[in-house]
C-alpha cells in the first residue's frame, strides 16, 4: 500500500471517526446565537470563549466540575487497573482450563453480562443500598469491576490463546512456579491484549452513565452525569456542553496517545521463538 | 460428553486424572483455582441475585414507585406480556437493530482492524484516535447524533441540501422506513472503533514471522488475509462479536434519546420498550418479563457462541 | 511462594476496606442528614437555577442542601430513591407527576402536617392555581409558576408583508398559515415527536375545545368525542403548511425554526422566551405571543379552556421527611410571594407568576400584557384547567403519540385516531 492511499484511508478513518468531536471542538467556541444560526457555518464567524466561562462559573449548574473530574478519573482508572489485572489473571488460567469446565465457565461470563442492562439498575441500586453503599464511590467501583470483569476475562481469554501453550510449559521446564510463568513469561507477551482491554475499560468507564445517575449524587458524581444535565430536557446548552467536553478530553487524549506506544510495539522484541 | 473427550484429547494434552481440569501438577491447579475462584463466585453470586430479582418482579403486579409493595399474580403478567403485539414488535425490532450494529461493526472493525495493525507511523497515530468518541457518555453522543440527522435544524440534511442531493430535509430519525437504521448507523459507528482497535492488537500479538512466511510463499494479499489473518484473529472477533451483541443488545441510550422508539413504536427496541413500562406505565413487573425475553434472546446467541468457539479451538490446534 | 503471598494479601483486603467504607459511610451520612433540609430539583435552564439558588441563600433558619438532576433521568431517581429510603426531604417535580406519587404515598398531605400553615399559605394564590396542588383532596404542594398551553407565536414581520392579521379562530389560522407559507418559509410549526411535550401541547389545544379525558362528577371517562376529532382534523388541516418530517420534530426545533424565520407561527407552551433567550435570540425580534385561536364552534362536551396549566415548579414534601420542621419553615419560606418575585419577568422571563400580588405587579402587566389586563377583568383562571393530572395519563401519553404521529404520517383519520384514544383510554383507566 502506497503512502499516498494509506494517508486517504487514515484521513477518512479519523474523519469518520472523529468529526462528532471535531464538530463539539468547533461549536465551543460560538457564541449560542451562533450555535442556533440557519444557515450553519463550518467555521464560527468569531471566536467567542463565552461558554467555557459560563461552563466553569455557572452556579446552578455543576459548579463542582473539578470533583466530578477528579472522582471520574479516580474511579476510572482504579476499575480499569483491577479489572485488566484480575481480568488477565482470569483469561490466563481458563485458557489453560481443560474440557468439561471451560464451556461452562464460559457461559456463565457471558450470562453475567447480560444483565447489564436497563433491567437491573433498580435491583443493583436496591443491593448496594441495602449494604450502605450507595451514593459512595467505592460501591460504585465495585459494581463496575463487577460488571466489567467478564468482558475484561473473555478477551483476555481469546488474546491468551494466541500466546503458545508451549512457552509458559517450557519456563515450567526450567523450574519456575505457575506464578512465576504467569508473570514472567506470559504478562509480557499478553501487554499488547492487556493494554488494549485496559484501555477499553478505562474509557467504558469514564462515559459510563446508567449506573452513575442511578447510584450517586452530590459531589460524588461523575462527568457524565453532569455533561447528561447540559442537554437534557428543556434546554440545551450545546455550547457549554462541547466546551465541558473538549476541557475533559484533553487529559484522555493524553493519556491515550501515549499508552498507544505500547499497543504498537507488538512483539518484535519478546517473540520469543 | 463424548465431544469433550474428544476435544481434550484433540488438543493432545489431556494426560491427567479426570479430577484435575488443569493441565499440571497439584500446586498449578492450586494456583488456577485461586485465580479463577473469587471471580468467578462472584459472578454466580451476582446472576443468582439478579435472575432471582427479575423472577420475583416478574410474576408480581408491582409499581415502580412502590417495589416491596408487589402482589403475586402468578403468570397472569406473562400472559399479558406475550399477548401484546406491541412486545412482539419490540422483539423483531430488536432482532434487525442487533443483526444489523453487528453486522456492520463487525465488517468495519475487521477491516479497520487490518489497516490499523500496520506498523507505519500514519497507522499508528490513526489508532491512538480510536478511542477518543468513547470521552462521551452514550447520552451526549446520541443527543449529538439527533441533531446530526434533524431534518429541519441537521447538519447532515443542510449538507445534502447544498450539495443538491436533497431538496428539502429528510426527516431520518421520523421516518417509518429509516429511523432504526439511523440509529443502528450510530450505534455502528460508536462500537467499530473499539472492535478495529481489538482486531489491529490480535495481528500484533501473533508472530509477524507467519506472515513473512506467508509472503516468502507467494501468497497475495488477499490470499494473506484469508489463509492467515482471519485464522489469527478468529478467537478476538468471535469475542468481540459476542460482546457487540451484548452491548447492542442491552443498549437503551442511543433509541431512546434519538427516536423515543418512535415514529409509531417502528424503532422500539426491547430495552426502549422495557423501560417505557417500567417508568411512564410503573409496571416494574411487566417490564421484568420483557427484560426475562431479552436475556432469552442473549442467551441463545451466547449458546451459539460457545459452540462455535469449541469447534475452533479444535481446528486451530491441529 | 508466590502463590501464598497471592492468597494472603487477597483474604486481607475486601471485606476489611468493605467494612471501613460501611463504617465512614454511615458515619458521613448522619453526620451531613441532621439538621439540613435536602431538596431535589429536575432541569430548569441556568438562569432559574442561579435565580432560585439566590433566593435560597436568605433561607437561613436551617441548613440546606440543594441538588440539580437532569430532566430525564426524574423517574428513575425518584423511584429508586423511593424504594431505597433514600428520598430527600423536598422534591420540586412538576403536577402531571403528582398522581403517581400520590398514589403511591410517596409525598406527605400538607394540611395534615401543617394545617394552619396550609391555610395561610393558600390565601396569596388564586384558587384555580393552587388547586393544582391538590390531587383527591389531598394539597401536596405549590408552585411559584406555571407554564400555560397552547399558545401562538407569530412573528409580526412575516405577517406585515403577507397582509394578514393574526388568527382569531381555528378557520383563521388555517388560512393565515396557507398564506404565510413561502418557499422557504413555513406557515406554520408545531412537533409531533415522541417528546413528551409535544402530546401535551396538541392534548391542550383539544381542551380548548371542550374535550376532557375523565368526567369530574362522575370519574367516567369521556375522551373520544366529536371535540376530539375536530381537534385532528385541525391538525391534519395544517399540515400541508408545516414542515415535513413533524414526526422528528419537537417543540424545541419548532421554535427553533420560528426563531431562525423558517416558520411564520408556532403552536408552543408559554415558556417560549425561555428557549428564545436559549437560542441567543435578540429580545427585539418580532414575535408576539397570544392565546392560541378558539374553535369556530366549540365541540367538546365541556366548557372550552382557555388554558391549560402546569405547575412545573411544584414543592411537595416527601414520606422520609428526616426533619420536619425545617421542612415547614421551608414551605413557609416559598410559599411567601416576595420570594418569587423574579418570576414576574424581571429576572426570569417567560414563566407565569402564580401569586396573586405577582399578577397585579408591573412586571408581568409588561410582559404579558393581554394575560395581565384579563388577570384583573378576574377572567384569566375562570376557563383555565389543569394539565391533565390522573394516574394513568404517563401512561395513556404515549397513546396520544402514536395516534398523533399516525395522523401526521397520514396512516389514519381523525375518526379513527380518536376512537383509538378512546378505547385505549378505557382499557387504561377501566
Amino acid at each position: 500500500m502506497g503512502t499516498t492511499a494509506e494517508l486517504l484511508l487514515a484521513a477518512i478513518l479519523l474523519f469518520i471517526v472523529l468529526f462528532p468531536v471535531l464538530w463539539l471542538l468547533l461549536i465551543s467556541f460560538r457564541s449560542v446565537a451562533e450555535v442556533y444560526r440557519f444557515p450553519l457555518t463550518l467555521l464560527p464567524e468569531r471566536v467567542d470563549l463565552s461558554a467555557y466561562r459560563e461552563v466553569w462559573l455557572s452556579k446552578g449548574f455543576s459548579n463542582d466540575w473539578l470533583q466530578y473530574f477528579v472522582n471520574t478519573t479516580l474511579v476510572s482508572s482504579i476499575v480499569s487497573a483491577v479489572v485488566m489485572l484480575w481480568g488477565t489473571l482470569m483469561g490466563y488460567s481458563l485458557s489453560r482450563l481443560r474440557g468439561r469446565l471451560l464451556q461452562p465457565v464460559q457461559l456463565l461470563l457471558i450470562i453475567v453480562q447480560l444483565f447489564n442492562g436497563p433491567a437491573l439498575v433498580i435491583p443493583m441500586y436496591l443491593l448496594l443500598n441495602s449494604i450502605g453503599l450507595y451514593n459512595s464511590l467505592f460501591g460504585y467501583g465495585l459494581l463496575l469491576v463487577l460488571f466489567f470483569l467478564p468482558f475484561s476475562t473473555l478477551l483476555s481469554l481469546s488474546f491468551a490463546k494466541s500466546i503458545p501453550f508451549e512457552l509458559d510449559e517450557a519456563a515450567k521446564l526450567d523450574g519456575c512456579s505457575q506464578f512465576q510463568s504467569f508473570r514472567k513469561v506470559f504478562l509480557p507477551l499478553a501487554r499488547i491484549g492487556m493494554t488494549t482491554t485496559g484501555l477499553m475499560t478505562f474509557l467504558l468507564v469514564w462515559s459510563e452513565y446508567p449506573f452513575a445517575v442511578a447510584l450517586l449524587e452530590g459531589r460524588n458524581r461523575t462527568v457524565s452525569t453532569a455533561l447528561v444535565d447540559l442537554v437534557s430536557g428543556l434546554n440545551v446548552y450545546w455550547n457549554q456542553m462541547a466546551a465541558a467536553s473538549v476541557i475533559i478530553s484533553i487529559p484522555v487524549l493524553i493519556v491515550l496517545l501515549f499508552t498507544q506506544r505500547y499497543i504498537v510495539q507488538g512483539l518484535t522484541a519478546g517473540s520469543g521463538k | 460428553m463424548r465431544a469433550d473427550t474428544k476435544s481434550v484429547t484433540v488438543d493432545g494434552r489431556g494426560r491427567h486424572g479426570s479430577w484435575n481440569f488443569f493441565r499440571g501438577r497439584r500446586e498449578e491447579s492450586l494456583f488456577f483455582i485461586l485465580a479463577l475462584a473469587p471471580g468467578l463466585l462472584l459472578f454466580l453470586v451476582l446472576i443468582g441475585y439478579a435472575l432471582l430479582n427479575l423472577a420475583l418482579l416478574s410474576f408480581q403486579q408491582v409499581s415502580t414507585l412502590n417495589i416491596r409493595s408487589g402482589a403475586f399474580v402468578g403468570l397472569a403478567t406473562y400472559q399479558e406480556v406475550l399477548g401484546r403485539p406491541e412486545t412482539w414488535n419490540a422483539v423483531r425490532n430488536s432482532l434487525v437493530w442487533i443483526g444489523g450494529s453487528v453486522v456492520t461493526i463487525t465488517v468495519l472493525g475487521v477491516g479497520v482492524g487490518v489497516f490499523l495493525s500496520r506498523s507505519t507511523v500514519i497507522a499508528r497515530v490513526t489508532r491512538a484516535f480510536m478511542l477518543v468518541p468513547w470521552v462521551l457518555p452514550g447520552v451526549v453522543v446520541a443527543a449529538l447524533w439527533k441533531w446530526v440527522y434533524g431534518s429541519q435544524t441537521g447538519i447532515l440534511n443542510s449538507f445534502l441540501i447544498q450539495t443538491e442531493l436533497l431538496d428539502r430535509g429528510f426527516p431520518w430519525l421520523g421516518n417509518l422506513s429509516t429511523a432504526l437504521f439511523a440509529v443502528i448507523v450510530t450505534m455502528s459507528w460508536r462500537l467499530f472503533p473499539l472492535f478495529g482497535l481489538v482486531v489491529a492488537s490480535a495481528i500484533n500479538t501473533v508472530d509477524r514471522q507467519l506472515y513473512e512466511a506467508g509472503r516468502l510463499d507467494g501468497a497475495s494479499p488477499w490470499q494473506a488475509f484469508w489463509h492467515i489473518t482471519l485464522p489469527v484473529i478468529r478467537p478476538q472477533t468471535l469475542t468481540m462479536i459476542l460482546l457487540s451483541t451484548i452491548w447492542v443488545a442491552n443498549n437503551l441510550v442511543f433509541v431512546h434519546v434519538m427516536t423515543g422508539g418512535g415514529p409509531l413504536r417502528a424503532s422500539e427496541i426491547l430495552p426502549v420498550y422495557l423501560y417505557r413500562l417500567a417508568f411512564q406505565n410503573y409496571a416494574l413487573g411487566e417490564s421484568a418479563v420483557v427484560s426475562i425475553i431479552n436475556v432469552l434472546i442473549l442467551l441463545i446467541i451466547g449458546f451459539l457462541y460457545v459452540r462455535n468457539l469449541r469447534r475452533q479451538v479444535q481446528v486451530s490446534f491441529l | 511462594m508466590g502463590v501464598q503471598t497471592f492468597r494472603r494479601v487477597r483474604s486481607r483486603f475486601s471485606p476489611g476496606i468493605l467494612v471501613l467504607a460501611v463504617i465512614v459511610a454511615s458515619i458521613l451520612c448522619t453526620a451531613m442528614g441532621q439538621e439540613s433540609v435536602d431538596v431535589w430539583k429536575f432541569g430548569s435552564p441556568q438562569g432559574e437555577r442561579d435565580y432560585f439558588s439566590e433566593v435560597n441563600e436568605q433561607f437561613t433558619e436551617y441548613p440546606l442542601d440543594v441538588q440539580f438532576f437532569d430532566w430525564d433521568s426524574r423517574f428513575q431517581r425518584v423511584a429508586t430513591a423511593n424504594s431505597g429510603n433514600n428520598l430527600p426531604d423536598i422534591l420540586i417535580i412538576e403536577n402531571s407527576m403528582l398522581p403517581n406519587l400520590a398514589e403511591e404515598a410517596v409525598l406527605l398531605d400538607l394540611q395534615e402536617i401543617a394545617p394552619d400553615a396550609a391555610e395561610q399559605w393558600s390565601r396569596a394564590y388564586p384558587e384555580p392555581l393552587w388547586e393544582l396542588g391538590v390531587f383527591r383532596d389531598s394539597l401536596y404542594g405549590f408552585s411559584p409558576y406555571v407554564d400555560l398551553s397552547p399558545v401562538l407565536l407569530y412573528n409580526t414581520r412575516l405577517l406585515e408583508e403577507a397582509g394578514v392579521s393574526p388568527p382569531r379562530s381555528w378557520s383563521e389560522l388555517v388560512d393565515t398559515a396557507e398564506k404565510l407559507t413561502t418557499n422557504s418559509v413555513y406557515g406554520i410549526a408545531f412537533g409531533a415527536s415522541t417528546a413528551s411535550l409535544d402530546a401535551d401541547i396538541i392534548e391542550s389545544i383539544a381542551a380548548g375545545n371542550g374535550v376532557r379525558w375523565i368526567d369530574e362528577n362522575t370519574g367516567e371517562v369521556v375522551i373520544g368525542d366529536q371535540g376530539l376529532v375536530d381537534t385532528f382534523q385541525l391538525i391534519q388541516e395544517l399540515l400541508p403548511y408545516a414542515p415535513q418530517g413533524l414526526t422528528d420534530l419537537n417543540f424545541r426545533g419548532a421554535l427553533q425554526l420560528f426563531f431562525q424565520e423558517r416558520a411564520a407561527m408556532v403552536i408552543t407552551k408559554s415558556f417560549a422566551p425561555i428557549i428564545q433567550a436559549d437560542y441567543g435570540v435578540s429580545s427585539d425580534f418580532p414575535s408576539v405571543m397570544i392565546p392560541f385561536p378558539s374553535p369556530d364552534e366549540a365541540t367538546g362536551r365541556y366548557a372550552p379552556a382557555s388554558f391549560e396549566a402546569q405547575a412545573a415548579f411544584l414543592f411537595a414534601a416527601t414520606r422520609q421527611v428526616d426533619n420536619q420542621d425545617g421542612v415547614i419553615a421551608y414551605l413557609d419560606f416559598w410559599a411567601d410571594p416576595s420570594q418569587h418575585q423574579g418570576w414576574d419577568g424581571s429576572v426570569v422571563q417567560g414563566r407565569i407568576p402564580t401569586a396573586k400580588a405577582l399578577l397585579e405587579s408591573d412586571g408581568f402587566a409588561q410582559q404579558y400584557p393581554g394575560l395581565a389586563a384579563a388577570y384583573r377583568e378576574g377572567e384569566l383562571f375562570e376557563t383555565v384547567i389543569s394539565i391533565p393530572a390522573f394516574p394513568e395519563y404517563t401512561e395513556l401519553r404515549s397513546t396520544l403519540t402514536e395516534v398523533i404521529q399516525r395522523l401526521v404520517l397520514g396512516a389514519t383519520t381523525p375518526e379513527q385516531a380518536a376512537a383509538t384514544l378512546e378505547s385505549q383510554a378505557n382499557r387504561a383507566i377501566e
